[in-house]
């Protein structure tokens, strides 16, 4: 058994399973005529009709040729966690301390994560990034970039 | 003349200011996220999104399009100096190109590849150019029925044809079509799978579903496996090329354009298929075929040429009917939709300016990228450099505010995150993408045409098989479809293993 492959095969049929159940509360046909539910109710049954055939395949995946999934090392999976950590937290912090900060912030933690310790790049590329992007949107194409702290800049 | 009154009116647009500044951009930042390995036109699309949406409609797609074929070209210079194709496109690049650099022949593979991606690109261009206007007229005659007919055969072939397994494809299809179905519905207007949010009132974005699956997905599988970016060195004295080199290439480059241009058009193939087909053709024609994976320029010229004609015919049905038969595609589509274009037959004859000022930047994209991947080629290896514990927060950076751009919605933003999290998955399990994206892209309107189809004939299905047209299409999805069935009936295996 491909233990990756059936729980994504899983989550496939739950997904399904969710469309289905909200698809029987819409009308399948109004007035002889396919309603909002009728769509739905066929895509549910594709999604949950592949989901199974993929569950099939994982649990006997002799009837497919398998393909190792290249999963990262420890490594790896720490910098994948780290990127989505600090994305997550930037996010929840964006409007608070405003875009500067906060992307300076996001860059030198993320940076300096991945394993950049050049104090220079450390010091330069985090700031330089976020005044950077801030000029192209803030400045250039007037996106109303969140300011956060520093609204009383102006 | 119609020819000519047409691209005088597309070059008049295309040789403005902003318009050629934004070619050059686009041409420009296309061959470098090309040369990136692990983002591709779709991931580079995606993440300009946001650019573009700050431009009017015109300059965003000449944006767009510069961006498309610049990776095309892009692709080549990892493939030969690194043995790393850039994007999928360029994979059979690397067999001989690097094979060519390590006998020290990096610069004439490099020349040979721009040659004949500028070659193959014009005529694709040229063959745009002509064959758009009758078939957008043609589409002029098409009903609800066609149209639901085409987008489920763009909606089956890219499920169906791309990746390594269909199930996984009509998987993220179905989920897709799911997702399109989140909001009002389009006829009647009662919400469904809402569940009560006013945010999921507007439906789940294009936008940060996209710029999260493509390019924050790309995003962290970058960093995954940090890699350490070995380049050959190369000079422009380099980049000199014989005349056997042009000789031993002609040939390859035209079959090359032709078989990229056609099936560049067919829904669901795409430009890596086409480097695939171009090559293999090459190599059965070729009175030397045990040379291949050595060093043959044919091996270079063939599959370059293939993917840069594929272009131009995959902009043919997006055009003319607002059908992309590609991951790509389907993001211009999205694109365009942000503006309220509706790609299709009508596009010719209320929006000319539009798309032939779109046609015409080609042509100049084509000319510029030339004379860049020939004279620029040192400069371009140099951003190779930039290591990727930069490159990968800055485009991390670079999606967040290209999606919170558009609506200033933290809601997009988070949806971008979660989608981010899902394109890595998928990408690692081997669950194609561009079906996902491309449903939720065409869903509404599918939805729209079968349910419009429906009340035409009286909730009679047989309506899509009575219809000329209609029924051919149809023919094609249902052999598409069955095709591991009827390749089991019809094409039988012997007993010593080969088929017949």
């Amino acid at each position: 058994m491909n233990k990756a492959e059936t729980a994504a095969s899983c989550v496939f049929v739950a997904i399904g399973v969710l469309v289905l159940l909200e698809a029987i509360r819409s009308p399948y046909f109004v007035e002889g005529v396919p309603g909002p539910g009728f769509l739905p109710l066929w895509t549910s049954f594709g999604i949950i009709g592949a989901g199974l055939v993929l569950a099939v395949k994982g649990i006997r995946p002799r009837l497919v040729a398998r393909e190792e999934i290249a999963w990262p090392e420890a490594a790896g999976w720490r910098r994948v966690g780290l990127m989505l950590g600090a994305l997550a937290v930037s996010l929840l912090l964006l409007e608070l301390l405003g875009f500067l900060v906060t992307i300076t912030l996001f860059m030198a933690v993320v940076v300096f994560g991945l394993g950049v310790r050049s104090k220079r790049m450390l010091a330069s590329v985090p700031l330089a990034s976020a005044v950077g992007l801030y000029v192209i949107f803030a400045v250039w194409l007037r996106v109303p970039l969140p300011k956060g702290i520093l609204a009383f800049l102006g | 003349m119609d020819f000519i009154s047409n691209l005088s009116l597309g070059f008049s647009v295309a040789f403005t200011p902003i318009n050629m500044v934004v070619v050059t951009l686009g041409v420009i930042v296309g061959t470098v996220i090309g040369a990136l390995p692990g983002i591709g036109p779709v991931a580079g699309l995606s993440i300009l999104i946001p650019l573009a949406f700050g431009m009017n409609p015109t300059s965003a797609m000449i944006l767009m399009c510069g961006v498309y074929y610049g990776c095309m070209y892009g692709g080549t210079i990892t493939s030969v100096l690194m043995n790393v194709p850039g994007e999928s496109s360029s994979i059979m690049t690397c067999l001989d190109g690097y094979a060519m650099a390590r006998k020290g022949r990096a610069g004439p593979a490099l020349t040979i590849a721009a040659i004949g991606s500028f070659v193959a690109g014009t005529f694709s261009v040229v063959m745009l150019t002509l064959l758009a206007p009758p078939i957008a007229e043609a589409a002029l005659r098409f009903g609800p029925p066609e149209y639901f007919a085409l987008m489920l055969l763009g909606l089956s072939a890219i499920s169906g044809l791309t990746g390594t397994s269909r199930a996984k494809g009509y998987a993220m299809a179905f989920v897709g079509l799911a997702l399109a179905m989140i909001g009002l519905d389009p006829i009647g207007g009662a919400p469904r799978y809402t569940f009560g949010s006013l945010e999921l009132m507007d439906g789940i974005g294009f936008l940060p579903v996209a710029v999260g699956m493509f390019g924050l997905g790309a995003v962290l599988g970058m960093i995954d496996q940090l890699l350490e970016i070995q380049v050959m060195k190369t000079s422009l004295r380099d980049m000199l090329i014989t005349k056997q080199d042009i000789r031993d290439s002609t040939m390859p480059i035209v079959r090359g354009g032709i078989i990229g241009f056609v099936v560049g058009v067919l829904p669901g193939a795409g430009a890596t298929i086409a480097t695939f087909l171009a090559y293999a053709a090459e190599k059965r024609i070729s009175r030397t075929p045990e040379l291949f994976g050595t060093g043959m320029i044919a091996g270079v010229a063939s599959p370059e040429a293939a993917n840069n004609a594929s272009t131009g015919g995959a902009m043919i049905p997006l055009l003319t009917l607002g059908i992309p038969g590609s991951g790509t595609t389907a993001v211009m589509l999205g694109v365009l939709t942000l503006f309220s274009l509706q790609p299709g037959p009508l596009l010719f004859s209320k929006n000319p300016d539009f798309v032939w000022g779109l046609i015409a930047s080609m042509y100049i994209g084509n000319v510029m990228l030339l004379v860049l991947n020939i004279a620029f080629v040192p400069a371009f290896v140099a951003v190779l450099r930039v290591p990727y514990k930069v490159l990968a927060p800055l485009i991390a950076i670079f999606c967040v505010v290209g999606v919170y751009s558009v609506n200033y919605s933290m809601f997009d933003l988070w949806v971008m995150l979660g989608f981010g999290v899902v394109g890595y998955l998928t990408n690692k399990m081997g669950y194609p993408q561009a079906p996902l994206v491309l449903a939720l892209v065409l869903g509404g309107q599918m939805e729209v045409s079968l349910r419009q189809s429906l009340k035409m004939s009286e909730a009679d299905l047989s309506t899509f098989f009575t219809r000329p047209i209609s029924a051919t299409i149809m023919a094609v999805v249902i052999v598409i479809i069955l095709w591991p069935v009827l390749n089991r009936f019809l094409f039988k295996p012997v007993s010593n293993g080969r088929r017949t």
